[in-house]
């Protein structure tokens, strides 16, 4: 019985966690890794991990962490219902790797990683959390989050939790077709949705930070 | 004098409990107590909703639980009722992240501050209804006039008995 599936795809290496326990599948992962003809194969790889419905705890995202860095490895995203994701607030510092970076090297390390394209809706309770750029081709739900070291797109809705620029980078931005999340976070700036109905804005929006505070003007005006 | 723990709950879905308990604090926020409401359907939370503070929401009840977090940052000051406030569940996780327990400490620290808490209790009768009843002074019951939500109560009743909470008048 196989406890995790590998899969090639343009943005990395995505490992999908199954439904045994812990132990037996960083066991495998350790042999499946360490095997000679996987070596080359997996070596340098951008690692994106699919939790699933199951539970990690930050110490076990560590672990994992650990065993990729052996090989050469790292893991730039988590996906999955959130309530997989433990320590939720911890996991902002375990991506990217723990070290402590100057503001600049870690705006680099975002713009470096390759984007997340993600082609589907993300509901109410799912988390999508990566050390790059995220691109979604859908809409973003209410009661969902989107968490970037990087620029955040929507090519649909945005209703929403999203925080671009996690790891401090003010540069960041979030643009989408229909721009109204709960909560829009750039670096440590944060701002709300007006109490009041917002009227429907066109063409598409893009929100960043200026003068302190986020600001949201139409796609291309500046 | 310490404030009194309430929990709003019903065994059947979709009879009013969210309903309810935000009225309910409203109501008693209005003649001067000081009144949190506390949403314990973690993972399919509501109550932000209906009382129209979704977007202030920064931390949770998982996150104050698990110490990411201190009360008075998760707490949310109602937009019109400065006596009501607001400590929403988290929506990314779920009810196996709190315990019995961990919400009678929590309520213990809220009675200090506040006259009245409100649970606004899961629906079932599961750990989410379980560690929302622990802390109670007292239980209310919601029941719609269908035969499946006043059997459900009946359910209800018996198992609040169980845990020696004040039977409901």
């Amino acid at each position: 019985m196989s406890f995790v599936s590998f899969k090639g795809t343009r943005e990395g290496l995505s490992i999908t966690l199954g439904d045994g326990g812990w132990r037996e599948m960083m066991s495998e992962l350790t042999n499946q890794l360490g095997r000679p003809s996987a070596q080359s194969f997996f070596r340098g790889a951008r690692v994106l991990l699919e939790t699933g419905g199951r539970a990690v705890a930050v110490t076990q995202i560590e672990e994992l962490i650990a065993l990729l860095a052996q090989h050469d490895m790292t893991l730039v995203s988590v996906m999955g219902e959130a309530h997989a994701q433990a320590n939720f607030n911890q996991l902002r510092a375990t991506i990217p790797p723990p070290e402590l970076l100057a503001e600049e090297t870690r705006a680099a390390q975002a713009r470096e990683t390759e984007p997340l394209v993600i082609r589907r809706t993300i509901r109410s309770g799912q988390v999508v959390r990566h050390a790059g750029m995220v691109i979604v081709l859908g809409d973003v739900n209410p009661g969902a989050e989107v968490i970037a070291n990087g620029d955040v797109i929507v090519w649909g809705k945005l209703r929403g939790v999203v925080h671009a620029g996690a790891a401090g980078d003010l540069r960041a931005t979030v643009g989408a077709l229909i721009l109204m999340p709960t909560q829009l976070r750039i670096g440590d700036h944060i701002a709300r949705a007006p109490d009041e109905k917002r009227v429907l804005r066109w063409p598409a929006e893009i929100a960043r930070v200026r003068d302190g505070q986020i600001i949201v003007e139409p796609w291309g005006t500046s | 004098m310490p404030g009194q723990v309430l929990t709003i709950t019903s065994g059947k879905g979709g009879v009013g409990k969210t309903t309810t308990t935000a009225n309910l604090g409203v109501a008693l926020a209005r003649r001067g107590k000081r009144v949190v409401c506390l949403d314990a359907d973690i993972g399919l939370r509501n109550l932000d909703v209906v009382m129209g503070l979704e977007n202030r929401i920064v931390f949770d009840l998982v996150d104050v639980i698990e110490g990411h977090a201190k009360l008075r940052q998760a707490l949310i000051k109602d937009k019109r009722l400065p006596e009501l406030h607001l400590l929403p569940a988290a929506q990314k996780r779920d009810k196996t992240a709190v315990t019995s327990e961990q919400m009678i400490a929590l309520c213990n620290d809220l009675k200090k501050e506040f006259d009245f808490i409100l649970i606004d209790s899961p629906a079932g009768i599961e750990s989410g209804f379980k560690y929302s009843i622990a802390p109670a002074d007292r239980v209310i019951v919601v029941v719609t006039p269908e035969v499946s939500s006043v059997r459900d109560a009946d359910r209800v009743i018996g198992l609040v008995e169980s845990q020696e909470k004040p039977s409901p008048q």
